[in-house]
């Protein structure tokens, strides 16, 4: 096995050394690796707001329909669909949808992560990681292109 | 386009079977159902019974969770047997709009009647007239 590039220390040591080892974690953003078994078996401590940070920007794709008085919205690569009469309860409704699905997902990961869904994961843990506003704009509702500032009324 | 009311949805999955699942939100109950080759469908249903639904739902919910055609979901009803995946005659996805592109028309005061009856292009092109207007 490869010399470990991220520091790492042995589950004996850090289960005795927790608080230490959560202060680097936390404090001075050092990720740690946790081995045992000879590093047969690894598992990684990092700050859940740098994780986000490394994780980047996970932009879903969002489509609307509208007809007979419905908003639709569909994130159809995660089969998941947002319901309501107006956008911004289909909005809501979706945002739910979604927090549904991921606490689904980090439930039975095992079962999720050996199918087609497997890459979900990423954006799954992005969006469980962020607040909600940051879950908001997950959903592209700010994506525009710059344009002259215009009037907002028709 | 016929659309069937949440219990004939509801139906359709104790057909095809489809596990019921402890999750629920206050008006949704959610199901998931296994394919052979392993790949996981989930879909909710409204406990509101004997409500319908829009075509385009419909369709949103047939081609993103259901995976089946329209014909076969009714075969499916008809029948009483579950439905044969990969399904012969997917359905087509629902014409939408990306999210930001509907939300942006909403805030210049397109009402969604109009926009129901806009297609990306046109859409677009709609925007940028709005934007293209001397403020005031």
């Amino acid at each position: 096995m490869h010399e470990p590039l991220v520091p790492t220390i042995d589950f004996s040591p850090a289960k005795a050394q927790l608080s230490d080892v959560m202060d680097e974690v936390f404090h001075q953003h050092r990720p740690r690796l946790v081995s045992r078994h000879r590093g047969k078996e690894r598992m990684l401590l990092v700050r859940p707001e740098d994780l986000l940070a490394m994780l980047g920007d996970h932009q879903l794709k969002v489509g609307a329909v509208y007809d007979g008085g419905e908003v639709t919205l569909r994130i159809p690569e995660m089969g998941l669909l947002g319901f309501g009469e107006t956008l911004d309860e289909a909005i809501d409704d979706l945002l739910g949808e979604l927090r549904v699905y991921a606490e689904r997902y980090f439930d039975e990961p095992a079962r999720y992560m050996g199918t087609s869904r497997a890459h979900h994961a990423a954006t799954l843990l992005r969006f469980a990681l962020a607040q909600e506003a940051e879950q908001r704009s997950m959903l592209g509702l700010d994506d525009v292109a710059p344009e002259p500032e215009v009037g907002s009324a028709r | 386009m016929r659309t069937p009311t949440w219990d004939e949805v509801r139906e359709f999955l104790q057909h095809d079977r489809w596990t019921s699942d402890r999750r629920r939100s206050t008006d949704h109950d959610y199901f998931t159902k296994t394919l052979p080759d392993g790949e996981i469908l989930i879909t909710k249903i409204s406990r509101s019974t004997q409500k319908t639904m829009s075509p385009g739902r419909f369709k949103a919910i047939l081609s993103d969770q259901l995976r089946v055609g329209e014909a076969q979901f009714w075969e499916v009803l008809r029948t009483k047997t579950s439905a044969a995946r990969p399904a012969p005659a997917p359905e087509p996805e629902p014409a939408s709009l990306p999210l930001w592109l509907a939300h942006e028309l909403e805030r210049c005061g397109v009402t969604p009647t109009e926009i129901e009856k806009l297609d990306e292009p046109r859409a677009k092109a709609l925007l940028a007239e709005i934007r293209s207007r001397p403020p005031g």
